[in-house]
Order: structure tokens, then C-alpha cells, then sequence
């Protein structure tokens, strides 16, 4: 199963599902990762650090083990 | 009874920006999702009387994960304790986002308060090429909609006369959202479906009346970024950002502290040939001019401090330095969010303190108030100017562009922060435990600083610091003149006093002077300046650049005739001020935003022990390496 967090950048691609129900699950369901949405990974920080997605209409930063919750479809 | 109308809406929506043009009232609007942590109020005049606007917490949902998000619902709901029940709201959204934004919006409109839509930001959205067509969406939506640009208040004729509507009871409740169950094949828990049906419904709502022109252009604001959130020259842009703020402050700021120390100075005197002599010239001019007059020169350095952080803040550049720090956050247990806090606390703790409220979870807003007054603040920096000016050498290099002063000025700044890391390290997995908090945020697109917005800041700031040197500054100054003064001032109050704790401070080099100075500055920094110059006696115009009191520390001597101050003494000085918790405005706000004099005592007690053991390592060391000479 493709992952967020396995993307390489500048590659666009569709939500499939979040996974779990914690408060994380939730907050990235919120701010619209919810399925059949677009998203496409533009940055990595340094060291391991977060990542930017253009999601939609905006810029989001999350950390690679959140990206890691939502699934793509292929 | 006052009517009363809500503000609701994402953060970076021009929320902030929106209430001020509403109410003439002008307040901090920064780009930091969340910024808006105050509860803000204001009256908007109408023919019919004022109505009262509420500005809300800026939040995405009111699922209520933070103690912003619970208070927006509180209020909504009429639970707030002392809130009145609201006659309805303003739910304002970035036109250019337009999806995400109303998620807010289907859940507000459930609560079934009357509502206006403001669409924000149409131009920011017209040109990314998005079209909308505002009367289908008011009709789909089922309440007004406004189209506006609130930063240069177009629209807002229209939005007063809807407001004074709705508060009249003129617009009727809206029927909530309709969600139907999910049918896509997704999680099964409740949570997520709810989400996902919602998102269905903007969908549904949105359908046919946004327009998008296809673009393959990319937008400034992502060329920008391609620099500015890119591993290498994004860090690289940062550290040079940190680093002409601070080179700015202190080269920048001389000139205009320059003149108010003449201005001091000029009163000084002026006052000393009008007034006859007697205690009554030497309490105004050696107490009252002398103490505040030497806190005033530091004004400059602070409104510049604020002037920096709020352009960052304002146009878009705080959360970028989040991504980029948030890795080094993750590593001792707290998210990039808790940068933001970090370096606003190198203005002042108290704004900084007060900015943790957008961290959802407790404990990490704990620790990140804890370790916060860390941060050097600008109050310390008369310390610094101080000692470095008198005992570290004008050594500069690359012809005058990085000098000793300047540098030992940025490391008195970072050593703060790397205290900070083993401090939240311990914290985290002891007294504090818990996981490391996550970190989803919200990048918003860069804008123009607005001019206003970031002086008023400025001003603000600036005004506090004048208020503060006019009142506990004063009163300590008065307070040290006196026991200086009297009975005598051969042998008097203060000298007794700290001959008494003489011994306390000596293992970090420093005499009875520096340690009563020190010790009557824990209400607030920067009475040590004024104090040295009492407990010195230099006279009227001491402020830190004052050659009379760079002369007399290098002229004091211990009763043996070795000289009090040197190298290892100023480094000590120094490194107290830097991680002492010498401020009582700080420790009231921890109190009051962790709502317990225990952490305001905790943080009290740690940092004020680790200042002198600190102080005490640094002297021995120094010492050792050949510092006292």
C-alpha cells in the first residue's frame, strides 16, 4: 500500500483513506485529507524533518511519520 | 443589554484584519496559524446602537482539541462563563481556499446561530483564477454572503448593514448542513465518517459554482518556497534572517540610544541647576532621571526587536521557520509549534508565554512555558551591552563585518536556548511525560507586512516598556536610592545589606555591589543598571553606554586593591542574567496561563538556581583559563 510518506516529490496523487481514529487521524481528516482529494509533496525539511504538501488549494506541512497515516490510491 | 456578534473563521483568513476594520480598533494580526489567542472585544457603532464584537480564537474545526477550539465552542454554545449569549456570527473564509474553509463553516452553522458569510481575500482568489458565483453559494448556503477585501476594506459598507441586520434579529437561523452517511469506502470509525461527510457536502455545496482556469504557472508564494522551505538554502536563509536581526538591534539601534541618553542627560542637568542642593535634587536627579533614564535608552532595541518579529510573523515567514525547527523540536519531545513561542520570548516572555496557547496538548504548552523566559530577552540585554561594551575587546574581522562584541552578544542570545534543550529533555520524561505532540500545519501564503499592523505592534510594545519604566522601574529606583542614601550615604542600608550576602555571591567573583545590584533587579532586569550606578556612585548619567560607569566598574576594587570586575566576572554577570528568572511580570503571566503558583514557583526556582550555578561555573572556569586578568 502506497503511503504519503513514500511519495517522491513533484508527483501528484489522491487521498484513499486516513488510518486509525486518534486525534492526529482526525486533525489531518480536518484539514481536508479526505479521500479522493489532491495532493502532491512539494518540500522535506532537513534532517528528517516535516514535509510540505500542496493540498488542494494550499500549502501543509506534516510530519513524515503523520504522512505515514494516509494512504493513496494507486 | 448589548448585542453582541462572534468573529469565526480559519487562521490566516484576514480574520484580525476584518475586527479592526469593524471596530476601529486596531490589534496584533500576524500570519502564524493562531495567532489570534487573545479574546478580543470591540464596539461597532450602528444607527441603532452599538453592537459588541467578539474576535474568536482562529481555529479549522470545533472538534475542541486545543483550549482555543474549546473556548470558540464554549462561546458558540453559550456556555462560556460571563459570555452573554451571541446574537449571531460573522464566519469569514479565504476565498481562495475555499473547500477547507467551510468545514468551520458546516459545523458552525449546526450550532443554528443566525450567520454571515464574509468571502475574503477575492482577490487573492480572482488571481489564482478562481471565480465564484456569490449569489448561487448564498442560496445554497441559505444565509448572506459578503464578497470583501478586509485588509483594504472593500466590502465593508455592505457587511456593517448585514451585521446591524443580524443583530436586530432580522436574519433568520440558518437549517444546518444536511451530511449524508458515507458511502465511499473509507474507515469505519465515527470520527472519520463524520469528517469525510462533511467534506461531501462542501462538494456538494461547491458544485458548479467555483470556476478554476486551469494554470501552470506557479504562484509566487510557491516559487518562494521552493527557497525558503528547502532543505539547504532554507536553513541557510533562516540562520541569516536570526542573524541580521540581532546584528540590526545592535548596530541599528546606537544612534536613536545615543540620543535618548543625551536627552537623559540634558534633563539631568537641567534639573540639577533648577532645583537647590539637598535630598530633594538628589532623589530626583541620582534616583528618579538616573533609574528611569538609563531603562528608556534601551526603548529602541525593544521596538526594533518587535518590529523584526512582527514583519515575520505578519508576512508569512514564522511558519516556515516552524517546518524548518521542527525537526530539532521533535528530537527532545515538543513540535515546531513551540518555536514560535521561543522566539517571541526574545522580545519579551510575557507575549511569549502567553503565544503557547495554540499547542493543543497540555504538557507541551507546560513545558513550553517553562523553558520559554529562557530565551533572552530584551530586558537582558542592557547586561550585555553593558559588559560587553566595558570587557570584551573591539576585535572585528572580515573587515568589520563580524566582530567579538557582536558575536558574544548572538551567543549570549543562543546560550539560553541551548540550556532549554536539556531542560525540556528532562521535563518531558520526568514530571511532564508524553509522547512528542504532532505537527500539522498550515503554510500560509506570503503577503506584503502591513505597515500599520506591524508599527502599531512596534508601538504597543514600545508603550508597555515606557509604562513598566515608569512604574516598578521608578519605584525600584527610588527604593535603591534611598537605602543607599540614608543613614548615611558613607555607610549606609544597601551596603549593609549586602555585605550580609556578600559571601552568597562571591564564588561567582562578584562583590557586595554587583550582588545587591543583582539582587534588587528581580523584579525586573533592567533595574541593575540604574543600580550599579547608585551602588558605584557615578551620578546622574549613567546609562549602559556611559563611559562615567564603564570607568567606574573598571575602576572598583575589592578592600585588597585587586579590581572587582575582569573578564570572568562580566562573563558570570552575564551568564546569570542570561538564565536568572530576575522578572515578576513573567512569573505572574506563567501563573495565570498555567493556572497554578506551583509552575510559576517551579520555573521561578529552576531558573534562578540554574543562574547560579551557572554563574558560578562560568567564573571558576574563566578564572582558571586566565579570565581575571
Amino acid at each position: 500500500m502506497l503511503t504519503l510518506n513514500k511519495v517522491t516529490s513533484g508527483i501528484e496523487t489522491k487521498v484513499s483513506y486516513v488510518m486509525g481514529d486518534g486525534p492526529v487521524s482526525l486533525r489531518l481528516l480536518e484539514m481536508g485529507l479526505v479521500p479522493g482529494a489532491s495532493v502532491k509533496v512539494l518540500q522535506f525539511a532537513p534532517l528528517g524533518g516535516p514535509m510540505v504538501i500542496a493540498l488542494e488549494d494550499y500549502r501543509l506541512s506534516l510530519r513524515t511519520s503523520e504522512a505515514a497515516l494516509v494512504a493513496l490510491s494507486a | 443589554m448589548t448585542r453582541s456578534v462572534a468573529i469565526i473563521g480559519n487562521p490566516n483568513t484576514g480574520k484580525s484584519s476584518l475586527f479592526n476594520a469593524l471596530t476601529g480598533l486596531r490589534q496584533h494580526v500576524g500570519n502564524y496559524p493562531g495567532v489570534t489567542v487573545e479574546r478580543k472585544h470591540g464596539d461597532m457603532a450602528t444607527p441603532t446602537g452599538t453592537i459588541e464584537i467578539v474576535d474568536l480564537p482562529g481555529t479549522y474545526s470545533l472538534a475542541a482539541q486545543s483550549p482555543d477550539e474549546e473556548v470558540v465552542v464554549n462561546i458558540l454554545r453559550g456556555h462560556q462563563k460571563g459570555e452573554q449569549p451571541l446574537s449571531g456570527v460573522v464566519l469569514i473564509v479565504d476565498a481562495s481556499n475555499l473547500k477547507r474553509n467551510l468545514y468551520l463553516v458546516s459545523q458552525v452553522l449546526e450550532i443554528g446561530l443566525p450567520s454571515i458569510l464574509v468571502l475574503n481575500m477575492v482577490d487573492v482568489a480572482k488571481s489564482r483564477g478562481v471565480t465564484i458565483d456569490v449569489r448561487a453559494l448564498e442560496k445554497r448556503l441559505g444565509i448572506p454572503v459578503v464578497p470583501m477585501q478586509a485588509n483594504r476594506g472593500d466590502g465593508l459598507p455592505l457587511l456593517r448593514e448585514r451585521v446591524a441586520e443580524m443583530a436586530a434579529g432580522k436574519i433568520s437561523p440558518p437549517v444546518a448542513p444536511k451530511l449524508s452517511p458515507t458511502t465511499e469506502s473509507c474507515s469505519d470509525h465515527p470520527v472519520a465518517q463524520e469528517a469525510v461527510a462533511r467534506y461531501q457536502w462542501i462538494r456538494g455545496i461547491l458544485h458548479g459554482i467555483v470556476f478554476q482556469v486551469p494554470s501552470t504557472r506557479s504562484h509566487f508564494s510557491d516559487r518562494l518556497d521552493q527557497i525558503l522551505t528547502h532543505k539547504l538554502w532554507g536553513t541557510v536563509t533562516f540562520v541569516a534572517v536570526m542573524l541580521l536581526v540581532f546584528q540590526a538591534i545592535y548596530s541599528w539601534a546606537g544612534p536613536l540610544q545615543d540620543g535618548i541618553e543625551w536627552m537623559v542627560t540634558g534633563v539631568a542637568t537641567m534639573v540639577e541647576k533648577l532645583l537647590p542642593d539637598g535630598i530633594l535634587q538628589d532623589l530626583i536627579v541620582d534616583g528618579v532621571i538616573t533609574g528611569v533614564g538609563s531603562v528608556l535608552t534601551f526603548l529602541p532595541q525593544i521596538v526594533f526587536l518587535f518590529l523584526f518579529i512582527a514583519i515575520l510573523e505578519d508576512c508569512g515567514y514564522m511558519a516556515r521557520a516552524a517546518f524548518l525547527m521542527d525537526r530539532l523540536f521533535a528530537r527532545i519531545g515538543l513540535s515546531g509549534k513551540s518555536f514560535i513561542p521561543m522566539l517571541s520570548s526574545f522580545s519579551c516572555a510575557v507575549p511569549g508565554v502567553m503565544s503557547t496557547r495554540t499547542i493543543e496538548n497540555r504538557r507541551d504548552r507546560l513545558v513550553t512555558i517553562l523553558v520559554a523566559p529562557l530565551m533572552s530577552c530584551s530586558a537582558r540585554l542592557p547586561v550585555y551591552t553593558l559588559m560587553i561594551a566595558a570587557f570584551i575587546p573591539a576585535t572585528t574581522w572580515f573587515g568589520g563585518l563580524v566582530g567579538l562584541q557582536g558575536m558574544t552578544l548572538f551567543l549570549m542570545h543562543g546560550l539560553g536556548f541551548f540550556v532549554a534543550i536539556p531542560i525540556v529533555f528532562l521535563l518531558k520524561r520526568t514530571v511532564l511525560k508524553g509522547a512528542t505532540p504532532p505537527f500539522v500545519m498550515e503554510l500560509p501564503i506570503y503577503k506584503r507586512p502591513s505597515l500599520k499592523l506591524v508599527g502599531y505592534r512596534a508601538y504597543d510594545r514600545g508603550k508597555a516598556f515606557v509604562q513598566s519604566a515608569g512604574t516598578i522601574i521608578l519605584a525600584m529606583a527610588i527604593v535603591i536610592w534611598a537605602l543607599s542614601y540614608f543613614p548615611s550615604p558613607q555607610d549606609n542600608y544597601f551596603a549593609r545589606m549586602g555585605h550580609v550576602i556578600e559571601p552568597a555571591v562571591k564564588p561567582m567573583g562578584w562583590d557586595w555591589r554587583i550582588g545587591m545590584s543583582v539582587l534588587s533587579a528581580f523584579p525586573a532586569r533592567e533595574v541593575v543598571i540604574a543600580a550599579l550606578g547608585a551602588t558605584y556612585n557615578v551620578g546622574s548619567d549613567v546609562t549602559e553606554e556611559s563611559q562615567s560607569l564603564h570607568q567606574a566598574l573598571h575602576a572598583a576594587t575589592w578592600p585588597d586593591g585587586t579590581p572587582v570586575f575582569n573578564l570572568a566576572v562580566a562573563l558570570s554577570v552575564m551568564v546569570f542574567f542570561a538564565l536568572c528568572c530576575q522578572c515578576g511580570a513573567t512569573v505572574a503571566t506563567i501563573r495565570r496561563e498555567a493556572n497554578s503558583w506551583g509552575w510559576a514557583i517551579f520555573a521561578f526556582a529552576y531558573m534562578t538556581g540554574l543562574a547560579y550555578i551557572a554563574g558560578i561555573l562560568v567564573y571558576q572556569v574563566a578564572r582558571s583559563l586566565g579570565g581575571s586578568g
